[in-house]
Parts: C-alpha cells; structure tokens; sequence
C-alpha cells in the first residue's frame, strides 16, 4: 500500500519537485506552477491520510531504507541506528500547519512575485526546499537529522529572504538570519555530540530511554533550550526577527513564521520527549515562562513605536511566540504534580498548542495583507498610507479578521486559545495571567494603529486598485480557515490539539513504539 | 464548547447572541429614531464643535506619542537595546546562554 | 585577471585531466574508500577553478556553460530522489540493488580484503549522483564569482 510510506512521501514530492523545477521551468511557467503546486498538494493529502492512522495507532515509525529501525547484534546488543520518522499527534499538529502555509504561500506568491522575471524557478526550488524543512524538522525521531533538517531550512530560508538581493537590506538581514541559524544550528550539533558521545545513539526515543540529566546532559539541556529559543525569536534573542521578517517578500515572512513554529516544536521535543521528567521540571519550565514572559512584554512595547508596518508585526510575532511559551512553561513546570497538571498544566498546554496553529494563520494573514498593501503602494511606512480601505475592500475585511484575531477579541480564533491560557495559568501563577492580558490589550492598541494610520483616512490621490485574485485567493484560504476554527474551536482542541498535548505529555509511548519495535 | 476548569467558551452562542441583540438594536432604531434627520447638519459628524474644514489623517509616528511619553525610562532603554549589529544579537545570546547554563547547573 | 604565464599554463594543462581523474576516482570508489560523492564533486570543481587562475576568466567562460552545469545539477539529484523513490517496494531508500546480482550487486566479502568496486547495490549510484550534483553546483558558484570579479574589472 502507498498510504504506508505516507510518511516519506510527504517530503519526498516537494524535493522532487523541487529538483526537478529548474527543468520544468523549460516548459513555461504555467506548468512548472501547476507541479510545484501539484507537490504540495500531494503532501497535503499525505498528511490528512496519515493523521486518522496516527490518531488511531498512536505513534508511526518509518524507517528508511529497511524495514526495522533497529539492529541486533549476535551479542544480543540491540539499538535502533537507523534513520526514522517518528510520528505522532504533535507532529502530525505541525504538519498541518506546515501544509497550510505552504500552499497558501505558494498561491500568493504567484500574484506577488508576477512581475519578477529572473530567479522565479530558483524562488520555488527554495520554496519547496524550504517546506520540506519543515516537515522533515517535525516529523524526524533523530537528532542529528533534525539538525540537517534544521540547516536545509535555514538555509532554504536565508536564499529567499535575499530574493530582492539587489536592495541592500535584504542581503543584511538574509546575512543576519544565516548568522543566527548557523550558531543555532551549530550549538545543537554540539548538544547532539554530547548525546552521542555518552549514549552511542542519535535516535530521540533510544537516547530518552538511557538518558540520566548527569551534568553533559545539563549541558546539551542548556544548549538545545538556548539555541532553539533564539531560532524561534524569543526575547532577548529576537532582534534578527524585525530584520529577517521586514525584508522578506510577504509569502516568505508568512512560511518563516511557520517555520520559527518548527524551532519551537523542537524546542518542546527536546523537553517533553527528550528529557521528560528526569528534568527538574520546575527549574526549566520557569526558565521557559521567563523567555515567554519577557518576548510578550518587550514584543509587544516595541511594536507599538514602529512606523514599518511589516517590522511591526514581526515584534508582534516574537510576543505572541511568548504566549506559546508561557504556556508550555506552566505546562511542563507543574509535570511531575498529578493533581496540578490534569487540572491545569494540561489546559495550559491544549491553549498553547492551539495557540500555535491559530497564531500561524492569523499572523500569516496578516503579513500577507501587508504584502498586498506593499504589492500595491510599493511602501512599507505606514506614515506614507492611508485610506486604503477606499482602494482594497477585501485586503481590509482580511486584515480586520487577523487583527481582531491576534488581539483576542471573541469570537475569533485567538481568543479562544488566549482564554485557555489566561484561565489555566491564572491558577498557577495569576501575576503571568494579568501580564498576558495586559498584553494582549496592548496588542490591540498597536493593530488599532495600523489600521487607523494604513485602512482609515481620506481617499489617497493615487489610483490605488485591489490586489490580484491569486494574492486574494492565498489570503481567503487562510481567512476560511481562521473562521473555521473561530467558530468550532472545541471540535480543533478535541480533534488535532488533544492528541498533540497527549502526546507530548506521554513519554513512554514515544520511547516504547521505537524501542519495542526493534 | 471548549472548556476550561473555571468556565466555558461557545462562539456559536456567542455569535447568534450577538445576531440577535443587532437585530434588536436595528428594529428599535428604525422604530424610535425614524423622525431623525438623515440629511443637514445634524447627519454630519461632530468634531468638538469645528466645522469639518478639511480631510485630516493623522499620520502614524503620531499615534501614541503620550503612551510612548509616559514610558519614557523604558523605551530609552529598550530602543537602543535593538542595535541593529550581529555582535549584539550575539551577545545576547552568549549572555542568556551563560545564564541558563548557570541556573541549569547550580541550582539543580 | 589576465592569462597567467606560459609555465603555469602548462602545469595546469598536464595537471588538469589528472584532476578531474582523480575526483570521478574518488567518486566512484564513494563506498570503498575515504571520500566520496561531494569529496570528488568538490576536486572536480576545483579543477575548473586551476582552469580559472590558469586562463583567463573570459575564456573559460565561453566554454563552461551555466545552463548546461544547471542541468547537470538537476539531474545529478534527480537522479538521487530516484533511487530513492525505486527502493518504494520495501521503503523509501531501500537498498534494492545490494545482493541482487544486476548492477553494483556482488555480495561483499567476509574479511580483508582488496575491495570489489561491484558491490554495495544503488549507493555508488548516488555517491555518483551527488558527486554530479556538486560538481556542477560547486562550478556554478567558481564560475559566478569569476563572472562578478570580471564585470567589476570592466568599470576600472
């Protein structure tokens, strides 16, 4: 059956359509459209088919190039030392977003990108790479892989945020974005080498069944948080985020966003599966909520003097990623407490978790607006807009939906997720919860602005018109979608979030379904 | 319904509620206020007694001034704290790694 | 950057082929010896790079085409994410060739010995395939710093 390699099928259409791009590009641009979008489709219905097998069976494990990850030697020694994808609710919650972006990025960046005539079929060969960073970096069950994974994405990222390579602030923040990454990168390699040297193994669920937090073990700990928290954007590691998210073309800020998602999904792997409770978990989950506190707080206080409105919503995406931390903070620091955890460690984590996904769309959204708005007036200062809403109807009803969302006004999407984290880590600590919500007020304030100064004011003397349908078509998928889990947000936490928290929260599961099928 | 331990959240009732109280409002304005003016000086907006000269838009380094102005000693600090420069970018990393390392080993 | 003179040209002119040779060696004993796919790709392209200091950029640039090392490039991994895709039977990457007796498919020895280049089934193919990829990838990337370095030359 095809549907049993889902899991390698899902990266391997994109990279091979990415390598075959330059090729394609031969035959026209219609046709090397239709196939990049054909890949990405593929992986998209990959995905759906592999998630009802994930949510029934609990983890999948596929390895490549055998048919058992693991080898035993005549001594009876046996370790699984081959390359898996190890699969499970987070993972399958990630790729989701993953495929989300992916595409409505492509289709907008087929309206974005129209007038470009050099580079295109290099733009969706990284673009295409750049997803299957993603998915790789998600659904890897291997360290050193994740830290391949994490490069080609990095470095997918960096070419295409120097797209625009003859403006010169491009190529300063693509230098500054391969700059982060690299150290990023390059401290997770030493962590994996501290792992491999004590425990002679790379897979994430051998190494988590030996691991003993000796002082190595604090070490790597320490490195993986710190590295992966500074590609993820979290304060005071978050300064390339302005640069790297202003400069990029639109469709690429939104697919960095997710990407920054990835980061983060390895920083919670490394935690919860990696370590688990031989953490002292109060201590690191304090240090978690520290980092989340401090990205909400200085995020959102430095979003509010911005003049570019794209610099502005990436200081608002380092504040909302603290949300996603505080959460998962309070979740993992209250872990080794029964009671605490099933009553609120779990909610603040299902709010988190779900905090992720909408944080994707609505941010994606809102980026993409400000693509259009750039597409059209051809500037980012939001002292030189106004009255746009005149001139583009449907770019402002898609920006009033993502800005109402990421303020937390009811009944949009980040309101739900908000209200789950507010209410649980007000029982754990209610100092966090208040300065949540302070933030999230202040949230709201910066976006009134954008939207005074950008939608509202008299008719611009420019013959501004709407953007075109495929930029349209890219940001109503996302808009449906937010909609869509605005009103039915019980059924998203029941069917993909619950499973994701579950599984984060299960070790044992993760480590057993390696190990046992060895 | 999504629930947390001290309450619920249910869009849909929220939303249908929300339907029905507009409804409410627009059936009752149409009933009492249907003698209002539509056209004249009472249909203009009101700007603190000025007459609407001319079309004003403020731009947005004006907006929140007096916020920004209140919390004078924190952005002085924090603006200058985004430099721009890699060194820093990388300081800060070298300094929250060295924290954490510290915290991680001594105090567990 | 002119042509560099008549001794070096011709130390390079004998040292070229043994170059390449020595990087397609490296190459195709990927699965025997220390080295490689992008070992050898890398030693290949250098080669183009004596071929840069040796000559002058605009000659070697009329020879060396880009689309033709694009092309290269994309087939090298294409052909990489084929076999990959061909070991599917069992699970992607599956080694399908090893022991199978067609091509790359003895068995490997028990012991010392001298090494058999016929072993080892699709990964000589894809040391082969990356080796193609990098060797066009790393000319591509000599060949348009050559180019830039040239066309600040002209505005001098």
């Amino acid at each position: 059956m095809i549907f049993e390699h889902a899991p390698a099928l899902i990266i391997a259409f994109p990279l091979l359509t990415s390598f075959a791009v330059p090729i394609l590009n031969r035959f026209g641009e219609k046709f090397r459209n239709f196939f990049v979008l054909l890949s990405l489709l593929f992986s998209l219905f990959f995905v759906l088919t592999l998630a009802p097998q994930v949510y029934s069976h609990g983890v999948i494990v596929y390895t490549f190039g055998s048919t058992s990850p693991g080898i035993t030697l005549p001594s009876g020694y046996s370790m699984p030392i081959r390359i898996t994808f190890t699969i499970d609710g987070m993972s399958i919650f990630m790729a989701f977003i993953a495929s989300i972006v992916s595409i409505s990025g492509l289709i907008y960046s087929w309206g974005f990108l129209k007038k470009e005539r050099v580079g295109m079929d290099k733009f969706y060969s990284l673009l295409l790479l750049m997803s299957v960073g993603m998915y790789g970096m998600i659904f890897t069950g291997d360290l050193f892989n994740m830290f391949v994974f994490l490069e080609i994405l990095s470095i997918a990222s960096c070419a295409l945020i120097a797209f625009w390579v003859h403006k010169g602030e491009t190529s300063e923040a693509a230098f500054k974005y391969m700059v982060v990454s690299s150290i990023a990168a390059l401290f997770m390699l030493i962590a994996v080498g501290i792992f491999y040297g004590q425990y002679n193994a790379l897979n994430i669920a051998a190494i988590a069944s030996m691991i003993n937090y000796n002082l190595l073990d604090k070490i790597a700990l320490s490195l993986l948080i710190v590295g992966l928290a500074m590609k993820a954007g979290a304060v005071p590691m978050h300064m390339w985020v302005p640069d790297a998210y202003g400069q990029a073309p639109a469709p690429i800020t939104m697919m960095l966003v997710a990407a920054s998602q990835a980061s983060l999904y390895a920083l919670f792997r490394t935690c919860f599966t990696l370590f688990g409770l031989r953490l002292d978990v109060a201590m690191v989950g304090w240090i978690i909520i520290i980092l989340g506190i401090l990205s909400m707080f200085v995020g959102v206080t430095m979003a509010i003097p911005q003049k570019d409105i794209k610099k502005l919503m990436a200081y608002h995406s380092v504040s909302q990623t603290g949300y996603m931390l505080l959460g998962v903070g309070v979740g993992l620091a209250v872990m080794n407490d029964p009671i605490a955890f099933q009553t609120y460690g779990m909610k603040a984590m299902e709010g988190s978790i779900f905090h992720i996904i909408n944080y994707a769309l609505y941010k994606g959204l809102l980026f993409l607006t400000a693509g259009a708005i750039f597409y059209k007036l051809k500037t980012r200062n939001l002292d030189e807009m106004g009255g746009i809403a005149h001139n583009m109807p449907l770019t402002t009803l898609f920006f009033i939906i993502g800005a109402l969302a990421i303020a937390g006004i009811p009944p949009l999407n980040g309101f739900a997720s908000k209200f789950l984290i507010y209410e649980s880590v007000y029982r754990f600590n209610p100092l966090l919860s208040i300065i949540a919500m302070v933030v999230s007020v202040l949230t709201l304030a910066s976006f009134v602005k954008v939207f005074h100064s950008a939608f509202m004011g008299p008719k611009m003397k420019k013959n501004v018109r709407e953007a075109p349908r495929a930029m349209l078509l890219g940001m109503a998928i996302i808009a449906i979608l937010i909609i869509i889990f605005s009103l039915f947000p019980a059924m998203v936490v029941r069917t993909i979030v619950d499973p994701a928290v579950i599984a984060l929260a299960n070790q044992g599961n993760y480590i057993s379904a390696v190990m046992g099928g060895i | 319904m999504l629930e947390s331990y001290s309450g619920y959240w249910y869009p849909l009732v929220f939303v249908s509620v929300f339907l029905i109280l507009s409804f409410i409002v627009y059936i009752l304005s149409r009933v009492f206020f249907s003698s209002a003016h539509k056209k004249g000086e009472q249909a203009k907006p009101f700007l603190s007694g000025n007459k609407e000269t001319e079309k004003v838009h403020i731009p947005a380094s004006s907006i929140y001034w007096g916020f920004i102005k209140a919390l004078r000693g924190y952005y002085d600090v924090i603006i200058p704290f985004h430099t721009g420069n890699i060194n820093d970018y990388m300081g800060a990393f070298i300094i929250v790694l060295a924290i954490v390392l510290t915290v991680v080993e001594v105090l567990t | 950057m002119r042509e560099m003179s008549r001794i070096v040209r011709t130390v390079s002119h004998i040292m070229f082929p043994f170059v390449i040779m020595f990087g397609f060696y490296l190459v195709v004993h990927g699965h025997l010896t220390p080295g490689g796919g992008f070992q050898g790709g890398a030693i290949i392209a250098s080669g183009l790079a004596l071929l840069i200091v040796a000559y002058s950029r605009s000659r070697v640039k009329k020879v060396v085409k880009k689309e033709v090392l694009t092309t290269i490039e994309s087939s090298g991994l294409l052909m990489f994410i084929g076999l990959a895709f061909l070991g599917i039977g069992a699970t992607f990457f599956y080694n399908f060739l090893a022991n199978s007796g067609i091509i790359f498919g003895d068995s490997v020895a028990y012991g010392i010995n001298p090494g058999n280049l016929n072993t080892a089934g699709t990964l000589p193919l894809m040391s082969i395939a990356v080796g193609l990829e990098v060797l066009a990838g790393l000319s591509i990337i000599i060949l348009m710093l050559a180019i830039g370095s040239l066309a600040g030359e002209g505005s001098r």
